[in-house]
């Protein structure tokens, strides 16, 4: 320990830049990243610069610390790009966005950025060995942010009318989560909740606008059952259809 | 030199690069800086091209560089050798400063902002020099010299130091401020309207800065005009201005020459463009009218920046595009004519809302809060308040909640960003000390993002489930001797996740042994434990474990949020039991038996208040009943008969509370900083038989208000000035007896700190209050009077705290000397 302290102590970048090397081989990576922080700034610019900055973000990396390896991954593919390093380091990067992307109930930001670096990251190394699992956790990224979504339109429906007309606001998240996302997993359950908003928020409307959202319901209907034919929600989407056309029929009557 | 001419007219041509030779520098490495540019050899590379300017980009960042150049050394059919020119600058190795605080060091090398190993260039040298003076200026010293040596570093080549030398001299006063010109105003109004620069040695200007500073100043000179601007005297500008410094006292005498001009006044104001709203409406609601004084500022108030701005009427109904510009089309004497040129647009659909920082709330807790929906037309007063309520969510840092308006005129949408910084909001509290030869401690802990659905989930567990926004606190209080007290409860704010319906439970349980009978004390009358910060009246009594009083407690409440009368009210409902166990308590009327108190509560509130740690507008109000069965109208038992014991008599207690409470917020100055706060609260407690008057649940009044524990049911009320309870009469076994009680406060706050970090504020206050045991005695006009100040620190851990101290006027009949002087403390925010 006192050898350590020691050495924090003495000026002599040279000794600093082998122990803080045998600090990282023995996977001391505390003792090394603090050698290493100082380290990266004195040797900028010179042949040792691109190894100190590999081995400070692997240190950081090995902390845990991905919001700061992940920037000095960056730093590294921005300052060395032509090193053989810099396809492994822009992966890392991508990895700690993974990392760091949350739970899907939670603001998704890192989750966004890990896919974006992903994909960079494929685009620019289309043959590299990585981009199978690349993909493969992209693909989990973006199942979260499609969870998001649908949990987002499922929510507006669920308020229901409290403060205001929720259906409403429920169609539009769910089509905007369709927009987003075509190929969801949850287009489904998605659809049948624009069908059944649109449902109720004509059942519940005022009467001048009661026609005119009843046979909205109508067409969402067909726009339903034209994708899924023999989907879990038919019997209820059926419900809703003739439902719709015998309330609708009333007003008909009405009106003649 | 013979170097290929490169030509930029034309086509670029497609060359491969042969070599690249990196020339000029002295302590680099040039190969490891070829690698730099992004270029290789063997690369195919079009000239003049986009490569070559990101690579000399690349050299650029990194800040190593003076010059950089790269040529075409010598080109030979399609391949080109490549020549990389780099100045290379010398680089700190480490800066030094004198004549520098450490405070002031740290933040000045923050501002330098030069690391180890960057490079020194003059102009670097030049801006620090700079920047140090700046910032030392904008403090008042207006005389700071800056040095900046610059030495090489013997220890390393191509390294210099610098050495920063600080002379901040004294601070620049001003001596004299002298207005000419000015008719209609006065010197001491002029000099009220300068915020920032004020004459030394005057005793108005005690608490007012007397530092001279150039910026400020300037912007003291805009606010005389803006001060001139709002009583009419738009062209109102100053002639000259003149700084003179006096070098033997570092002071400078200052004199401003005015033209006040005419003062004018509102004339027709007409509208043009408005297809929604008649002119006469907009004309209303601009509340300027022909005749006003001509008043610039409070036109664009009412315009744009008010509440109730006349462009609200636009943004609150989708039309977020809309425009107000005022014209002056024409000058009659002193009289304005105004033309408002209208632009309406087409409204705004809210299309997508996005919740973004919540890192630690779940999105529905916030996103049920938001009152802006996709698929309803652009609100700015929705948006406004539900920025006011997420804020109340507690969750989220009050000060840094930022709406993002994101117009998308294309479809005539609006995205919505509701940016938030997740703030430390569970809080722990734990106390313990050495009172009255005893230890006392409590523990608290309160969480209030707590998320029960996952407390089986071992990874939620980080370190506590959090994130769906219910609160769960726990506490335990024990004084190691006589008494010991258990206590949790769980709120969910929104039962079911569709509607803010909130569940609350609630379980308890306390343990009290008797003491020794010196403990026993009638004038003190058992009722009421000095709360916190008082000693315990338990003067070494040792404990008697053949008494005690046992208390155990449940209760379920219901809350709910009504759309009637309008949404800011709540009804609340609960059902809670207490049971009271006694064995020869001979301190309370009771001495054996079990009490019941069964009781259903209702409380209707209705809270619109904008902040809850420092509140600058809104109001609070709540009235709330309740009740326990009249039990004594189901038996046909006399209960005047003095022979029934009673243990009989309180098996059921039974009674009516009735309470009101009420405060209101609002800010005083233009600022919105000082606060005024009016609260007036009452209670009642009353019987169905006058035989069976409950001995609990009273009102006990005075002093800090804190309920360390409740015995007995009873309420406590603060009444800063007077000792704890002392202004509660008793009955005639010598227990209190409050069971009527009114209490006024009037209040001035102002804040010293905003930080999510820290909420500080000052405040001074008036009180009064009393309380009665019996209702004939009542008279709301027989108060007892108190005045003070206080100081309250808002920790995000630890809660509200505070001191206050107190002058109570009046004498207490129930006990000596407990006006006059008195300090409290306060932990917790009370109602």
């Amino acid at each position: 320990c006192s050898k350590y302290q020691k050495l924090l102590k003495s000026q002599d970048y040279e000794l600093w830049y082998t122990e803080a090397m045998a600090y990282y081989e023995k996977e001391d990576y505390t003792r090394a990243s603090t050698l290493l922080s100082q380290l990266v700034n004195i040797y900028r610019g010179t042949e040792r610069a691109e190894e100190l900055n590999y081995v400070y973000a692997n240190c950081l990396y090995g902390l845990n610390n991905d919001l700061s390896a992940g920037h000095y991954y960056r730093e590294f593919v921005k300052n060395f790009p032509v090193s053989d390093k810099a396809e492994e380091c822009m992966y890392m990067s991508a990895i700690t966005y993974y990392n760091m992307s949350p739970k899907p109930r939670l603001d998704q930001t890192p989750t966004e950025q890990a896919i974006q670096e992903f994909q960079l990251f494929i685009n620019m190394y289309p043959n590299s060995s990585r981009v199978e699992e690349a993909t493969l956790l992209m693909d989990e990224l973006r199942d979260k942010l499609v969870y998001k979504s649908y949990l987002n339109a499922k929510l507006y429906y669920d308020l229901g009318d409290y403060m205001g007309n929720n259906y409403m606001s429920a169609v539009i998240a769910a089509q905007n989560s369709l927009k987003d996302f075509p190929d969801t997993k949850y287009r489904e359950e998605l659809s049948f909740l624009i069908l059944e908003s649109k449902y109720i928020q004509a059942v519940k409307s005022v009467e001048e606008k009661k026609v005119d959202r009843l046979r909205d319901a109508i067409d969402e209907y067909y726009t339903f059952v034209n994708e899924f034919p023999e989907g879990k929600y038919k019997r209820r989407a059926d419900k809703i259809l003739s439902d719709s056309e015998s309330m609708l029929e009333g007003y008909n009557k009405e009106e003649v | 030199q013979d170097v290929p001419n490169i030509s930029y007219s034309g086509s670029p041509k497609r060359y491969e690069i042969s070599s690249i030779e990196v020339v000029g520098i002295q302590n680099l490495d040039p190969k490891m800086l070829a690698k730099l540019s992004g270029l290789r050899e063997g690369q195919e590379i079009p000239v003049p091209g986009d490569e070559i300017s990101q690579a000399i980009r690349k050299y650029w960042d990194q800040g190593l560089f003076s010059d950089v150049k790269i040529r075409a050394k010598h080109i030979e059919g399609r391949k080109i050798d490549l020549e990389i020119y780099l100045q290379e600058r010398p680089r700190l190795s480490e800066m030094t400063f004198t004549g520098l605080k450490k405070s002031e060091v740290e933040t000045v090398r923050e501002k330098v902002s030069m690391m180890k190993g960057s490079q020194v260039t003059p102009f670097l040298i030049d801006k620090a020099e700079k920047y140090i003076k700046d910032y030392f200026v904008d403090k008042g010293f207006y005389n700071t010299e800056v040095n900046i040596i610059q030495k090489d570093d013997p220890a390393k080549a191509n390294h210099v130091l610098l050495e920063i030398n600080v002379d901040k001299k004294d601070k620049v006063k001003v001596n004299s401020l002298i207005f000419e010109g000015n008719e209609v105003l006065t010197d001491g109004k002029l000099n009220k309207a300068m915020k920032k620069t004020n004459e030394k040695g005057k005793i108005l200007n005690f608490f007012r800065t007397k530092k001279f500073i150039a910026e400020k100043y300037e912007e003291d000179l805009t606010a005389v005009i803006d001060k001139y601007n709002e009583i009419g005297h738009r062209d109102a500008r100053i002639v000259s201005e003149e700084v003179t410094r006096n070098i033997e006292d570092n002071t400078v005498d200052v004199k401003i020459k005015i033209e006040e001009g005419n003062k004018y006044y509102f004339g027709d104001i007409s509208w043009v463009g408005n297809t929604i709203y008649p002119s006469d409406y907009l004309s209303y609601k601009l509340r300027i009218k022909k005749g006003d004084v001509f008043n610039q500022k409070l036109l664009g108030e009412r315009i744009m920046d008010d509440e109730d701005a006349v462009q609200n009427e636009y943004m609150d109904n989708g039309y977020l595009f809309s425009n107000i510009n005022p014209v002056e089309i024409s000058v009659k004497g002193d009289t304005i004519d105004l033309e408002m040129r209208v632009y309406e647009g087409q409204q705004a659909s809210i299309n997508n809302v996005i919740i973004r920082g919540n890192t630690k709330t779940h999105e529905h807790v916030v996103r049920r809060e938001i009152r802006t929906k996709p698929g309803q037309l652009f609100s700015k007063s929705e948006l406004i308040r539900t920025v006011r309520e997420l804020a109340q969510l507690g969750h989220f840092d009050p000060e840094n909640i930022s709406p993002d308006v994101q117009p998308n005129q294309d479809n005539g949408t609006v995205d919505l960003v509701y940016q938030l910084e997740e703030k430390a909001n569970d809080q722990i509290e734990l106390s313990g000390g050495w009172g009255a030869g005893m230890f006392v401690g409590s523990l608290g802990l309160k969480f209030t993002n707590f998320s029960i659905r996952n407390i089986f989930n071992g990874e939620a567990w980080r370190p506590l489930p959090t994130g769906d926004g219910q609160t769960l606190a726990l506490r335990a209080q024990t004084n190691g001797k006589y008494y010991q007290s258990y206590s949790m409860s769980f709120t969910e704010p929104w039962l079911g996740g569709k509607k803010p319906n909130s569940l609350s439970l609630s379980i308890y349980h306390s343990i009290q042994t008797g003491v020794s009978s010196s403990y026993y004390n009638p004038s003190y009358g058992y009722g009421g434990y000095p709360g916190y910060g008082s000693s315990y009246p338990g003067y070494g009594g040792s404990s008697d474990i053949t008494q005690h009083m046992k208390i155990t407690g449940a209760s379920v409440g219901f809350g709910k949020r009504l759309r009637w009368p309008d949404d800011w009210f709540t009804l609340y409902t609960e059902a809670s039991y207490q049971r009271y166990d006694l064995l020869d308590w001979n301190y309370f009327i009771m001495q054996n038996g079990i009490s019941n108190n069964l009781n259903f509560k209702v409380v209707l509130s209705r809270r619109s208040i904008d902040n809850p740690i420092y509140t600058r507008r809104g109001s609070d109000f709540s009235v709330g009943v309740e009740f326990t069965p009249p039990w004594s109208m189901f038996s046909d038992k006399d209960w005047s008969n003095q022979n029934i014991s009673d243990e009989e008599r309180y098996q059921r207690i039974e009674y009516h509370k009735w309470t009101f409470k009420g405060a209101v917020f609002k800010p005083i100055d233009t600022a919105e900083k000082l606060v005024v706060m009016g609260r007036m609260e009452m209670g009642f407690l009353g019987y169905y038989n006058k035989y069976l008057q409950s001995p609990f649940e009273k009102f006990i009044l005075g002093g800090d208000g804190m309920s360390g524990y409740s015995m007995y049911g009873s309420e406590t009320i603060g009444l800063r000035g007077y000792e704890n309870s002392s202004l509660t009469p008793y009955n005639t076994e010598g227990s209190y007896d409050g069971n009527i009680y009114n209490k006024l406060s009037l209040e001035v706050r102002y804040p010293l700190a905003l930080q999510p970090s820290a909420t500080v504020f000052a405040l001074g206050f008036l009180e009064a209050g009393n309380a009665w045991s019996q209702y004939e005695d009542f008279n709301p006009f027989e108060l007892k009077r108190s005045a003070g100040v206080g100081l309250r620190i808002f920790l995000p851990i630890f809660g509200l705290m505070g001191i206050d101290w107190g002058y109570g006027f009046d004498d207490s009949p129930y006990r000596q000397n407990a006006g006059g002087s008195q300090f409290h403390f306060v932990i917790g925010q009370s109602f």
